[in-house]
């Protein structure tokens, strides 16, 4: 056990085993245009995502930080060794319980950071996207609200020719 | 007689220079921009909806989407680079969430230069968002690859 006890053995036994194989639905243009309506808000968004004729020119390209997974996957593939869970633990973003491991007694969830490296391969409509997720690590300390659990998860995202898109790492903290 | 260009001779426009700045990107912080990317990211969670849930998590109130903040950065950089260039990488920690009423300013600088082997030039940017106030919600790393 860690010295703050949110590290559990079986928990640091999962470390760096995938534990999610998703695949996107095919991204629309609507997609790309009703997220760079939203992230540009107030103001309108460039006519690089607006213009109707860059979609018909084939010029519509996502914007990097698009999540085409948002709403959902057209296909998840699990480990096979999932275990039910309660509701509350998905609210924080848990996902121990996709590796068969109960998740931290740890309600609450803040998004401390992330890191994005992306490989100059563009997410445009009608691509599909496979995202690959796996634990990187854990560390803990304490904070303004009390002992938190950091988690690094590693995310790769390769397009349906095979070409990666991003590797993305995001730290959930849990309190 | 022709003469080779110097590596990254193309991009050598003040902008692109070390300690230039990078046009800052602003925005409100509050419900009509939470509730419209939570509806493109589904993140439709108490603390970015709801104030009793804020509060509960230790905040004022209803707090902002770090991932929001995260979009804004990328919102600025590729508007400044346009067809110029690609962000290659970009890291950021959240420090403080943004609240309702809050005008968001991200902005940035070039700390870096340098070409690679392969002629490409790359910046390094040292970027922020804080509040009006001045309070950072993030600082944040990023490296541009420019074309030409």
């Amino acid at each position: 056990m860690s010295e703050l006890g949110l590290v559990r053995p079986d928990m640091q036994g999962i470390v760096g085993q995938p534990y999610g194989r998703q695949v996107s639905y095919p991204i629309s243009a609507s997609d790309i245009r009703k997220w760079a309506l939203a992230v540009y808000f107030p103001q309108t968004p460039p006519s690089r995502y607006a213009d109707p004729r860059a979609a018909a020119a084939g010029r519509l390209v996502a914007p990097l930080d698009f999540n085409p997974f948002a709403w959902g996957a057209a296909e998840e593939t699990g480990t096979g060794r999932e275990i039910e869970i309660g509701p509350e633990y998905r609210s924080s973003g848990a996902m121990e319980h996709y590796l068969g491991v109960t998740p931290p007694e740890l309600r609450r969830a803040l998004n401390g950071g992330v890191s994005a490296t992306y490989t100059g391969v563009p997410m445009r409509p009608g691509d599909v996207i496979t995202a690959e997720s796996a634990i990187a690590g854990y560390s803990e300390r304490e904070g303004r609200l009390g002992a938190m659990l950091l988690t690094d998860i590693a995310t790769t995202w390769t397009n349906q020719d095979g070409d990666e898109v991003r590797t993305r790492r995001m730290t959930l903290i849990r309190y | 007689m022709t003469y080779a260009a110097a590596p990254g001779a193309s991009t050598r426009t003040p902008e692109f220079e070390v300690n230039a700045p990078v046009p800052p990107f602003v925005r409100p912080a509050g419900l009509e921009a939470w509730n419209r990317y939570a509806a493109v990211n589904d993140e439709f969670v108490g603390i970015h909806m709801d104030d009793e849930a804020g509060q509960a998590a230790g905040y004022p109130g209803a707090i902002g989407m770090g991932n929001l903040v995260w979009g804004w950065l990328h919102c600025m950089v590729e508007d400044w680079l346009g067809d110029r260039g690609r962000l290659e990488h970009l890291e950021c920690r959240f420090r403080v969430p943004a609240l309702k009423g809050d005008e968001i300013t991200c902005g940035g600088v070039v700390s870096g230069r340098e070409v690679r082997a392969d002629g490409t030039t790359v910046l390094e940017l040292d970027l922020w968002a804080e509040k009006q106030t001045g309070e950072r919600l993030t600082s944040a790393k990023g490296r541009v690859e420019l074309s030409g």
